[in-house]
């Protein structure tokens, strides 16, 4: 192999790497994003289960505000509890698609890396043979 | 192995870290714990009072005289934008219920500290104890039972005859300077190599033993010997190694030196006098007068080069062991010192070589025990 083609194949390589590796990249910032976004998720989860049983300590008749934005909105006990109870489902659900996102995230960033293993050996393949072309 | 003290470190270091992480979240959840008692306490005290006159803050940094009114008006925030209006003891009860959720979050915590500190402390016992062993060395005891160790060396003992083995003591770091040669050295010599692994500590009892056998053999000639020459003795403990040597079983090494022809010259000439009788014990002793004595006795030899000194100085005085020697007495087995016969082997065998004496044993005029001598020099 002549060293202008040796050459030529290494920066082919290289570019392939240098696109394989700014997809993995992406992949492990969505994979961040991810785990935050269920972190939280989980929090509210909590917090909907606390207010959940303390509503259901709550006597007939309690007089219930709802905080949105500057104001206090009164709530009637029972249309807070299944507010609540809708918030919870709704919560768990979207906790449970971001778990298998993150899955799915997690994969892909599996193979991208083995990719990117095969692109850098035959990267320093082309490497050599330039090099040795090149004496 | 990996139970290297340097090892550790790192372990102890993330123990450390795991275990300051863990005390913080104990100190939070206390925190929470103390802040819901505080707030009982002021719900506690909150109805007593129709208004309460307090010092209402102000913004960041001030404060207005002002009034609490519906003291028994609360309003609790349930979460998650959530307020319930409550009055003050059911205020109580609500933070009651949540100072019980911290409760329990705090024992996990003090659990899983807990947890923590036995693994620390397991390492760092781990750790010490692979120091130690790093500088000292491991130390291995074993209880010393004085009958089970006279048990052991008779079991060893025994087998060892059984075998037919003979283990001679240690010899000394030069060949012995006597002619004498009996069974027990030569074989001594013959399996010295195979034998030297064999060697217990049984082997320095019987060697001292042995020593003092020979020792007081050579007492006895001594003994013969003051008449003539009137030198000192050397033996006092000569009695207690006559009642050592009673009753010993058979006795591996020779009884060297008996037969040294101890070969003593008296400067009074006389007619032939001839050599004396064989003492009982069964050593030779023989005391010339004159050359000729030699020669009549040992059967026309040529005399000995060093015919004009006296003293035993035969044994002493570079008389060089040879192996060939030692087959003549083979097949005579050794019982007691008693049954060592004397040696038959004409003078002109024992090679006499005044170089021949190795570089430790000086040639004194005092007479001193060839064995105490070869003895020291070991």
């Amino acid at each position: 192999m002549s060293n202008k083609a040796a050459v030529q194949a290494l920066q082919a390589k290289e570019k392939v790497m240098q696109d394989e590796i700014e997809r993995f990249k992406k992949l492990q910032k969505e994979l961040q994003k991810f785990t935050a976004s269920r972190m939280q998720l989980d929090t509210q989860v909590n917090e909907n289960k606390t207010v959940k049983e303390e509503l259901d300590r709550l006597e007939e008749g309690a007089v219930l505000y709802k905080l949105v934005g500057p104001v206090l909105v009164k709530q009637e006990l029972s249309e807070a509890k299944l507010t609540v109870e809708k918030r919870l489902t709704y919560i768990t659900k979207e906790s449970e698609r971001y778990a298998d996102m993150i899955k799915e995230t997690q994969r892909t960033i599996e193979q991208g890396t083995e990719k990117l293993g095969r692109l850098q050996q035959d990267y320093q393949q082309a490497l050599m043979k330039v090099s040795s072309a090149g004496r | 192995s990996q139970a290297k003290p340097e090892n550790f470190s790192r372990l102890q270091q993330e123990h450390a870290r795991a275990l300051k992480g863990s005390q913080e979240t104990i100190k939070k959840w206390e925190q929470f714990k103390y802040d819901y008692e505080v707030l009982q306490a002021r719900l506690h005290t909150l109805p007593d009072k129709l208004t309460h006159d307090i010092m209402v803050p102000f913004g960041q940094f001030g404060f207005m005289r002002g009034h609490l009114y519906h003291t028994n008006e609360v309003m609790v925030l349930l979460g998650d934008n959530w307020f319930a209006q409550r009055t003050a003891k059911q205020a109580v009860e609500i933070a009651e219920h949540r100072k019980k959720y911290v409760c329990e979050m705090l024992e996990k915590e003090k659990k899983v500290m807990e947890d923590l500190q036995a693994r620390s402390s397991f390492v760092s016992e781990l750790s010490a104890a692979a120091l130690q062993v790093a500088r000292d060395g491991f130390e291995i005891r074993e209880e010393y039972d004085a009958e089970e160790e006279a048990r052991r060396k008779e079991s060893k003992r025994r087998e060892r005859e059984r075998r037919g083995i003979v283990v001679p003591p240690p010899r000394p770091a030069f060949p012995r300077q006597t002619g004498v040669l009996s069974k027990g050295q030569g074989e001594e010599r013959k399996r010295e190599e195979g034998e030297e692994r064999e060697m217990k500590e049984g082997e320095n009892q019987r060697e001292m033993e042995l020593w003092a056998a020979l020792e007081k053999k050579e007492a006895e000639e001594e003994e013969k010997r003051e008449e003539g020459e009137k030198e000192e003795e050397e033996e006092g403990g000569k009695e207690e190694e006559e009642k050592e040597l009673k009753g010993r079983g058979s006795v591996e090494r020779g009884k060297t030196h008996q037969a040294v022809a101890t070969i003593t010259f008296s400067h009074t000439a006389g007619p032939d006098t001839g050599p004396s009788d064989v003492s009982t014990s069964g050593v030779e002793e023989l005391v010339y007068s004159t050359p000729g004595d030699i020669a009549r006795c040992h059967g026309g030899v040529a005399p000995p080069r060093e015919t004009g000194e006296g003293e035993e100085g035969g044994g002493k005085r570079g008389v060089r062991w040879d192996p060939n020697l030692v087959r003549h007495q083979q097949e005579k087995s050794v019982a007691t010192p008693a049954d060592v016969e004397p040696l038959q082997v004409p003078i002109s065998q024992l090679v006499r070589e005044k170089d021949s004496l190795p570089p430790n044993q000086q040639v004194s005029s005092r007479k001193v025990s060839k064995f105490k001598l070869s003895r020291s020099s070991n």
